[in-house]
Formats: structure tokens, C-alpha cells, sequence
């Protein structure tokens, strides 16, 4: 059954461990991977950065050189061209036979593929010759050209670049004019198809898809690999790479590369170099895409590493997370268990440090906390049992009493139908006093329940003084002599001197009870009484010549109602508690009790009390019985909700010369003095009131209406220890109904004295009240 | 694993990504293929077309498929060719000689023709210009027509106390021959020369117009362009060595054949251009964005061994131009 609970229980704070256990292994994994991702991702991007830059420039320099590559290489075509033309104006014009100029310019077309035609000038600027590969030669047609700029330009600065001009609007064609060094050496007019420039371009190579392409002055293609572009003569000097050429950057500024559109249109990386002496460009564009790939390459590889990283930090993040979180979550759940009473619970932790140390300490926790659970289980049983064996001698024990009190009861019945019927005067005598016997035993059968439930109530307690033992030995020698007598017995009595450290009034009691004992089963011979000095302690022996005890019952006889068998004799009062109640006081005072017995010849009881240094005598008031009677004169108000207590009660008291008020309630009471004014001297009052009160409530309450201390007893029919325990917590004296005259007259002396010399020490020395709590109420009184 | 090679590996991943291969077209594109001449004839030709095709990228049998249609000669056969091969639905019509691009034009306006032609496709109506051609025609035209002057005029240098020129052109491939006929005797009349013209469509007509030739005995012959003519160059220059006949034609393979000399561009380099051209609109071109295209090379070839047998005296500057001499 335990271990079922103790399952569920683990159960529920499992659940709740493993909600801690995640997030402890989520905090520690989510630390791991996000300091080992920072540290990852920064070294990344750093490195991304740097290799970003450098490519960068790396292309930009590229890219620059493979334009001044090109540019070169269309400058050498040109110069090649020009130099080729340059023969035809070597010679002198006039030393230059035509014959000779129409070969030359025959070889010039055979050599130079590019030029389409070939003119001759002579220096006044006439045509004298011009061949065509298109069409038919012309020799001496003296068309004037000296006007047009061919020449003079020409013959100004030796060369004339023309602008590229197309043919049939799609043949891009240039006019290479050049003059020769002397003075009448003629203009050759060239007109070079720039398509041939082609050949140079579509050779240049930038990456996979790069290309490079020229455009002249005014932002028209010259030459481009995509050779459609160059016969459809496209215009662009929109573009932003041209028109950057043609605001002259200069060189090496960084601005010559940059991201742009190509002539389709699509995002190139670009660059360019001058061709001068023509005030041409060349392009070298390289798609950006391709530009960037190795670097898109770069980033997805590094970005994969990046990834790779990532994911390892994450295994390791878990791993170590793990390896931390997995021995705490066996501590948490260990706990968890030895928490749930589950002390067998022992941790396996092997890492080797710290945690396995703690989870060892756990264990040994563990081992003390199941000690000492045995422990405790062990000791509950046996107290268990104990209150078991308890709660059965409790009720054996109200079996015995119900049944001892039952006796007198059927007596008193008895006799009551007697006196019902005719009887004579001496017959109803004889049964008058019978029945005073019988109320007798019931009365002393109650007291003796009632010193029992005040002994078992630890309510009784003892009160120390040293006085000489002969003044117990006197009382008991006048009590018994009589009995003994009667009996036929001898009762002696030897006197002593010795004094004792006792409660006088409960050693009395157990001598009494001891001594009538002996007198009781006693048949013949007689009882003896005397002390031995023992050390520092006195032997107080009771011996007597009965039957003796056997061996097998010397323990039970002090049980209560235990009777030894005795069948001969009546047993005449006995009640069986006598010893019970010896057993009880003598442990309470620590007086050892010894017992020594043989049968058939009698038995021994000894009480062993420590010895006092005896003391001078001095005339103190023997007892409460020797003082003055206090009640001429008093007022005594009596509480009580029954009306037949209050007459009985109140007729008593008048007798003996008090003055009563009766009342049924606290209030009731307070209303009479109220008219009177008039204070009373002496309150009792029931202990259950009406309406749930107590006698301590009306007590207290009057008290306060009166305005002072006044003295006060209770008497109640509720004979449980908690009401005595409650009465004498406040300090009064609580009589169980019913009560006998003389108890209820002794009870109310004590109190008008004990109040009266309270008052006086009061007036002494100004002591308080707390005096109350002090009083040590004799817990039996004589009947 | 090493932490290299897990680099490694990675590395290699990374790279191979962008290389999952892609799903294969669908379906390949046809090609007509549109020829005056026969197959036969032209297997140089058609192989230029194909290197071509290749360079942009298309081969045939892998990603194009070819419909071939040949005309042999036959020049009133090539407008039910060219409905056929509209019906027929196909991508691009290819298109070679003059002819053979006019009845396409006339099949089609939609279909994208690529021509490789002698003539002056802006003078004919075909493209709004060289440079923009505008419609669904473009291509590469070796301008053979124009050339005629010019092969005149050498001829001349070699020839030059000839009062008489003869022509020969192919009568059904009338719209070159009218144009080549016009410039020629505008170019005749400057240097003060007869011009006879010769018709031939046939081989038969071939025959009976060298035998008409013969009798005739011009100074020199130009022989124009013209498919019919093109597929028999070795049998037309057997001809001319044959009646002693200086003649001059576009291609080289003329001269190499025997004849006395050839000018003009190299034959095969116009059909590659087309089958690059070809190429550029079956990848998504639009015809009307890529220009016409003239030839920027011109060669001038010479059969020494010929000009002697003929008796004829090379003049030096014939010499100093030629590209070529075949001894």
C-alpha cells in the first residue's frame, strides 16, 4: 500500500524533475552552442569579409589588365594597319610612278585584309587612283578631295583618324588617312573595316563568359564577339560604363571597375581602357554572376562548414549538457524517492567529481534516514501495544468497578423494599443502619475511583515535608485498634522516633490503606507495625499472620480490584483498590514498596521513605479540622442549575449557620446582591452550568461583579481528570458529587482559612494571588 | 572520418549541388532544310550548314532533326517544297539560294528562314534593312551579285583586248540573274565591251550554250551565281578549258577545277554562318534583331597552267593581287 502511494508520488515529481531536467539541459545546451555559434559565425564573417575584399580587388585588377590587354592589341591592329599604309608614302610623289603606286596599293589590299579600299592622292589633294575589293578600280579620276578633312587633316598632322562611320548602315568602317614625311609625298586614303577588329576582340577571353568590346567617341559598338550588335550599329553611350569612359577617369583611380549593365541589359562587371590616339574604349565586361560565383562558391562552402560547425557544436552542446544534467537528474530523482519515503533509494553517479560525491552523501542520508525510520516504526509499535494493554486494563477496570458498585446498590434496593412494607421500630433501626453501611461502601468504593482518576490525572501532587513518623503511627494505632479488636486480632503499634521527608497526608494514606489491608485478611494472631533506620532511609514494615500471597499473584495484588480468594471469611468492605492505589502514591513519591510473604504464615509489607534530621517541635495548628469554624456571620452563595441540590445544599449550610443565596445561574446570583448590596464570602458553584457555562466562567464572572477575590469551590458529578486538571489550573477545589457532609464542611473551612490567611499575608507582604495555584488539596478525605 | 575529409566531402557537396543534372526537353526541334540543288552535289555544303548548327550548339539527330529538301535543280519544284515544309510545322526554314528563299517567304511569313544567298535581300523586299531586318527573315548573302563588276573588271586586266563578253546565268532563278544582268551592263558599257548572254537551266542547255559559245568566241565569260550553276563548277570548267574559253566565276573550286580564275568568297563559309545564325533563333533569337551578314573575305585566284594553255600573258598587277596562283 505504502510502496503504491510512494510510486505514485515518485511518479509526480518525476514529471516535475524531467520539466527541471529539460530546462536545466536546454540552458546548458543552448549556452554551448550559442557561445560556440558566436565564435564560429563571427571567425566566418570576418574571414568572408576579408576574402570578399580581396577577391574584389583581385577582379578589379584582373579585369584592368585584360582591358589595357585589349586596347593594346586594338591600338597594335590599328598601328599595324597605318604602318602597313605608311609604305605607299614614303617615296616622293613626284619620283612615285603610277604603275608603281598601283602595285603597292595592290600588295597593300593583298596584305591588309581590313582595308576595303585604298585611294591615292596626289599633295594637291586629287585622287589619282583608288582600288576596291567590292568594286572596280578607278585610276585617274582627279576627283578634288582637298577640302575634305581626309586630307587636310592629314596633311596637318601626317594621320586622320576618321570617325567609324557604317556602311550600307551596317559595316563598321573607318577612314585611316596618312600624309608622308615629306612635303609632296601625297595622302593614302584607307577605309578599314573594323568587323576585322573582331578577330582581336572575340579572341579576348575574361573567365567563361567575359567579353570585351569597343566603342569609338561618340558611344557607337565597334566591335563586340556578338558581331550582330556591331551590324546593327548600336548606340551606347547611354550606358554608365561608357559615359564614365568618356568623362576620362583617370587611371588607376578604382573607379574604372564597377557594376553595370551590358548592352543586353544584363549586370556585368566592367572595366576599360583608352585606345588613345583613336579616343575609342574598350570594354572588358564580366558577368557578375560569374564575377562572384567562386566567391558564392566560397560562401556556400563556408556556409556549409559553417552549418557542419554549427551542427557539431550542437551534438557537442547536447553531449555536454548531458553528461551535466543527466547525474543532477539522478540526484533530483533519488531525492525525489528518499523524499516520498522511499530510504532504500541509492544513486549510481561515476563522474568523478563533485556530483558523485554528493550523490554518495545522498546515499549515506538515505541509510540514516531508514535507521532511524525503523527506529521510530519499532518504538510506535511497542507504544501501539502499550496503549493497547492500557486501553484493555481501562476497561477490565470499569467492568470491576461497575460490578463492585453495583453491590451496595442491589443492597440499598433490598432494603428500601423492606422499609416499604410493615416493619417494627428495632427492625427498621437495623435496616436504617444497613443502609448507612451500604452508602458508606458506596462512598468510600467513589473515592477510592476517584484518588485512582486523580492519581492516573497527575493532578495529585506531592507536597514534601520532614516530620516525625509517630504522628502517622498514633493515627493508624487509634484507627485500627478498634477494627483489630473486633476482629479478635492484636494490633501493636511500635512507636519511633525517627522523622521523615514525605508528603505526610499521601504516606498516611498508604499506610492506612496497607494496614487495613493486613487487619482485613487477617483471621487470627495479629498485625505489627514498626520502623528500622536503614541508611538514610526508613523501613516502615506492616507484618502480619494471615494467609500469605502466593508467588504467582505478589505483582497482581496491586492491580486494581484484585481480590485475593478468600471464600471463608465476608469480605466486608473490601474493595480491591486499596493496594492499586498504594502502588500509585508510592511511585509518585519514590517509595520503594517490598513485599515478602509466606503462605500460611503471613506476609510483610515495607515502605521505604527517606529519613529527616528530626527537628524541635512547635506548637503549629495540626490541621485544617483544628481551626476556628469560620461560617458564623458568612454569606455562601450557591451556583447550581439543579433545584434539588440547591435546597439539600442550601438547608445544610443554614444549619450551620450561614446565610445563603441559592441560584441557578451567575447572573441570577449577581441580581439578588444586587438589591441586597451585599458582598458574599463564599461562592460554590456547580461545574456545568446552563447554556454551556462553567462553575470557573460564574466564579470569575461574579468575582468581577463583586470587584474582588473571593473564595470559591466547585462541585461537579463529571469525575474526569480534565475538569479536576481545569479546576486546579485556576486554583480551586473541585468535590465529586455526591458529597458528604462532612467533606463539604471541611472543604469550606479550609477554604474561609486558607483565603483568610491569604488575606493576611497579603497584608504582610503584599503577595499575590499566584498563592492560589500553590494549594495542595487533599485528595482524600476521610469518610 | 577524419576531419579533412569530412571537409572534403562537404566541399564536394556544395560544389555538386548546382549540378543536378535538368530534365531533358520534351521534344526536339525540326529544321527544314530547303536546297535548290541535289544532295549529292553539295555534300560540302551541307556539312558546312551542320559545323555551323554545331557551334550554336545543336547537333543534328541529338538535339534537332533535319528535313532535308532538295529541289535537284528542279527551281519550280521549290515553292511545293516550301509548303511542305510548312505543313509539316517545322521550327526554322534554312533556306538556300535565291529561289529557294522566295518561295519559303512565299510559304511562310511566321516560320523564322535563315537565308545564304547571292542577292541583296534589302533590294528584293525580304528585310527592311542589313541591320535590322525587321520581319521573320534573315541570314547571309555572299553578294555575288555585286561582285560581278568587280570579276569583270579582273577579267579584263587578263583579257584586255577583248571587245566582247559573254554571261552565263540560270533563267528560272530570274530575280538574281535580272539583278547580276543589270550591273553587268552598266559595268560593260564603262569599259566599252559587248556582253552576250547566255541562258542555261539544264544540262542539256549547258551543253547547247557552250556549243553556242564556241561560236561566238567572246573575249572572256563571267558565270554567274546560281545554285544550278554552283553544283556543276567541275563540269563548267571543262567546259571553258575545253572551247578555250578565259571565264571567271565566284569560287575557287572553279579555278581549282581548271578554270582560268575565280574571285569572291570562300563557298562554304556562308553555310556555316547560316547554321550558326540557324542555331541563334532555335535558341530564341528573333530573326528580325540579327542582321544580315555580307563576307568581308574576298579571294582572287588564278590558274597559271590554264592562262598558258590559253596563251594568255598574266599582267603583273593580277599577279600582286592574287590571293592565289595555281601553277
Amino acid at each position: 500500500m505504502r510502496s503504491a502511494a510512494g510510486r505514485l508520488f515518485n511518479a509526480a515529481h518525476a514529471a516535475g524533475a524531467a520539466v527541471v531536467r529539460s530546462r536545466l539541459f536546454l540552458k546548458y545546451a543552448a549556452l554551448f552552442v550559442a557561445v560556440v555559434c558566436l565564435a564560429l559565425l563571427a571567425n566566418g564573417l570576418v574571414e568572408f569579409w576579408f576574402s570578399y575584399q580581396d577577391y574584389k580587388a583581385l577582379l578589379v585588377r584582373s579585369q584592368r589588365e585584360q582591358a589595357v590587354a585589349a586596347a593594346e592589341k586594338i591600338g597594335q591592329f590599328i598601328e599595324g594597319v597605318k604602318g602597313e599604309i605608311g609604305w605607299m608614302t614614303q617615296v616622293p610623289w613626284s619620283e612615285y610612278s603610277r604603275e608603281e603606286q598601283y602595285l603597292d596599293a595592290l600588295r597593300l589590299l593583298r596584305q591588309v585584309p581590313a582595308i576595303t579600299e585604298l585611294a591615292q592622292l596626289d599633295p594637291a589633294g586629287h585622287e589619282h587612283m583608288r582600288v576596291s575589293r567590292l568594286v572596280m578600280d578607278v585610276v585617274g579620276s582627279g576627283l578634288d578631295l582637298s577640302r575634305e578633312p581626309k586630307f587636310t587633316e592629314a596633311v596637318a598632322h601626317k594621320i586622320y583618324y576618321g570617325p567609324a562611320y557604317f556602311r550600307r548602315d551596317s559595316e563598321p568602317y573607318m577612314t585611316i588617312a596618312l600624309a608622308g614625311a615629306l612635303r609632296d609625298s601625297g595622302v593614302s586614303v584607307a577605309e578599314v573595316n573594323l568587323k576585322l577588329i573582331w578577330d582581336v576582340v572575340s579572341k579576348i577571353k575574361v573567365g567563361k563568359r567575359g567579353y570585351a568590346y569597343v566603342v569609338d567617341s561618340a558611344g557607337r559598338l565597334i566591335a563586340h564577339p556578338e558581331i550582330n550588335l556591331v551590324l546593327r550599329n548600336t548606340n551606347l553611350s547611354q550606358l554608365a560604363q561608357v559615359q564614365t569612359a568618356k568623362a576620362g577617369v583617370p587611371e588607376g583611380s578604382g573607379e574604372q571597375v564597377l557594376v553595370a549593365k551590358d548592352p543586353q541589359g544584363h549586370e556585368v562587371l566592367t572595366a576599360y581602357a583608352p585606345i588613345a590616339p583613336l579616343g575609342w574604349s574598350v570594354f572588358v565586361d564580366l558577368p557578375t554572376e560569374e564575377a562572384y560565383a567562386p566567391l558564392y562558391a566560397s560562401v556556400l562552402r563556408s556556409g556549409a562548414l559553417l552549418l557542419a560547425g554549427l551542427a557539431l557544436a550542437v551534438l557537442a552542446g547536447l553531449f555536454l549538457a548531458r553528461r551535466m544534467v543527466v547525474p543532477i537528474q539522478i540526484l533530483c530523482e533519488g531525492a525525489t524517492r528518499i523524499g516520498g519515503g522511499d530510504f532504500g533509494q541509492r544513486m549510481s553517479i561515476k563522474t568523478g567529481d563533485e556530483l558523485e560525491v554528493l550523490g554518495e552523501q545522498f546515499n549515506r542520508m538515505a541509510a540514516h534516514l531508514q535507521d532511524s525510520y525503523a527506529n521510530l516504526e519499532r518504538k510506535v509499535e511497542e507504544r501501539t501495544h502499550q496503549l493497547e494493554a492500557a486501553n484493555l486494563s481501562k476497561s477490565r477496570f470499569i467492568a470491576a468497578a461497575s460490578h463492585d458498585l453495583r453491590q451496595p446498590l442491589q443492597a440499598l434496593g433490598l432494603f428500601v423494599a423492606q422499609l416499604r412494607g410493615r416493619v417494627s421500630a428495632g427492625e427498621r433501626e437495623r435496616i436504617v443502619d444497613r443502609i448507612g453501611t451500604a452508602v458508606g461502601e458506596t462512598n468510600e468504593l467513589f473515592n477510592a475511583l476517584l484518588g485512582i482518576s486523580k492519581l492516573d490525572a497527575g493532578v495529585v501532587e506531592p507536597s514534601l515535608s520532614d516530620f516525625p513518623i509517630s504522628r502517622l503511627l498514633q493515627r493508624l494505632e487509634t484507627t485500627f485498634t478498634g477494627a483489630a479488636h473486633k476482629q479478635g486480632l492484636r494490633l501493636r503499634v511500635v512507636s519511633s522516633g525517627a522523622w521523615v521527608r514525605s508528603d505526610i497526608i499521601l504516606l498516611e494514606r498508604i499506610l492506612l490503606n496497607v494496614v487495613s489491608n493486613a487487619v482485613r485478611y487477617t483471621s487470627h494472631g495479629g498485625v505489627i507495625v514498626g520502623c528500622r533506620r536503614r541508611g538514610g532511609r526508613l523501613r516502615i514494615e506492616v507484618w502480619d499472620s494471615g494467609p500469605g500471597i502466593p508467588e504467582d499473584q505478589r505483582q497482581k495484588i496491586f492491580d486494581e480490584f484484585y481480590r485475593l480468594a478468600k471464600p471463608e471469611r465476608n469480605r466486608g468492605g473490601a474493595i480491591g483498590l486499596g493496594l492499586a492505589i498504594v502502588d500509585r502514591l508510592c511511585r509518585m513519591l519514590d517509595h520503594p514498596i517490598e513485599l515478602t510473604s509466606s503462605l500460611g504464615r503471613g506476609s510483610r509489607f515495607t515502605i521505604i521513605v527517606p529519613a529527616a534530621v528530626p527537628q524541635l517541635l512547635s506548637e503549629v495548628a495540626t490541621s485544617a479540622q483544628d481551626a476556628r469554624d469560620a461560617a458564623s456571620g458568612k454569606t455562601v452563595v450557591v451556583v447550581d442549575d439543579a433545584a434539588l441540590v440547591l435546597e439539600g445544599m442550601g438547608g445544610l449550610l443554614r444549619r450551620w449557620g450561614f446565610r445563603v443565596v441559592v441560584a441557578q445561574s451567575y447572573k441570577q446570583a449577581l441580581a439578588q446582591f444586587g438589591e441586597r448590596d451585599k458582598r458574599p464570602d463564599l461562592i460554590v458553584s456547580d461545574f456545568h452550568l446552563p447554556d454551556g457555562e462553567t462553575g470557573i466562567e460564574a466564579i470569575e464572572q461574579m468575582r468581577d461583579g463583586f470587584g474582588m477575590s473571593i473564595p470559591a469551590f466547585l462541585v461537579s458529578g463529571d469525575t474526569s481528570p480534565e475538569r479536576l486538571r481545569e479546576a486546579h489550573a485556576k486554583g480551586y477545589y473541585l468535590l465529586h458529587k455526591p458529597v458528604s457532609p462532612m467533606r463539604l464542611r471541611a472543604v469550606l473551612n479550609q477554604v474561609l482559612n486558607d483565603h483568610a490567611k491569604q488575606r493576611t499575608e497579603e497584608d504582610d507582604d503584599n503577595c499575590s494571588i499566584v498563592a492560589l495555584s500553590g494549594i495542595s488539596p487533599s485528595p482524600f478525605a476521610q469518610p | 572520418m577524419k576531419r579533412r575529409d569530412f571537409v572534403r566531402l562537404l566541399g564536394g557537396a556544395t560544389v555538386a549541388w548546382p549540378l543536378v543534372p535538368r530534365a531533358q526537353q520534351p521534344a526536339i526541334p525540326t529544321l527544314g532544310f530547303l536546297h535548290a540543288g541535289s544532295p549529292e552535289r553539295n555534300v560540302d555544303l551541307v556539312a558546312a550548314f551542320h559545323q555551323g548548327l554545331s557551334e550554336s550548339g545543336y547537333v543534328e539527330g541529338r538535339n534537332i532533326a533535319i528535313e532535308y529538301c532538295w529541289a535537284e535543280d528542279r527551281y519550280d519544284r521549290l515553292s511545293a517544297l516550301a509548303a511542305h515544309l510548312v505543313r509539316r510545322k517545322v521550327t526554322l526554314i534554312a533556306a538556300t539560294s535565291t529561289g529557294a528563299v522566295l518561295a519559303a517567304r512565299q510559304a511562310t511569313s511566321t516560320i523564322p528562314i535563315v537565308f545564304n544567298f547571292a542577292s541583296d535581300p534589302v533590294e528584293l523586299g525580304l528585310v527592311a534593312s542589313l541591320s535590322r531586318p525587321g520581319g521573320n527573315i534573315t541570314g547571309i548573302t555572299f553578294l555575288s551579285g555585286e561582285l560581278a563588276p568587280k570579276q569583270l573588271e579582273l577579267l579584263h586586266k587578263l583579257v584586255p583586248t577583248a571587245s566582247t563578253m559573254a554571261l552565263l546565268v540560270n533563267p528560272t532563278n530570274s530575280t538574281l540573274a535580272e539583278s547580276v544582268l543589270r550591273d553587268l551592263q552598266m559595268a560593260t558599257r564603262r569599259l566599252g565591251l559587248r556582253l552576250h548572254v547566255m541562258l542555261a537551266s539544264s544540262e542539256r542547255e549547258l551543253n547547247q550554250t557552250f556549243a553556242i559559245l564556241a561560236q561566238l568566241q567572246p573575249g572572256g565569260l563571267i558565270i554567274g551565281a546560281d545554285a544550278f550553276l554552283d553544283g556543276r563548277i567541275g563540269q563548267i570548267a571543262a567546259l571553258t578549258v575545253r572551247y578555250l574559253l578565259p571565264a571567271i566565276y565566284q569560287f575557287r573550286e572553279f579555278a581549282a577545277a581548271g578554270g582560268l580564275m575565280s574571285y569572291g568568297t570562300i563557298h562554304t563559309d556562308p553555310y556555316r554562318e547560316a547554321g550558326i545564325y540557324a542555331g541563334k533563333i532555335l535558341v530564341g533569337a528573333n530573326p528580325g534583331d540579327l542582321p544580315v551578314q555580307q563576307p568581308t573575305k574576298f579571294k582572287l585566284v588564278i590558274n597559271l597552267k590554264t592562262a598558258r594553255a590559253f596563251g594568255l600573258e598574266v599582267p603583273r598587277p593580277l599577279l600582286v593581287r592574287a590571293d592565289e596562283v595555281i601553277e
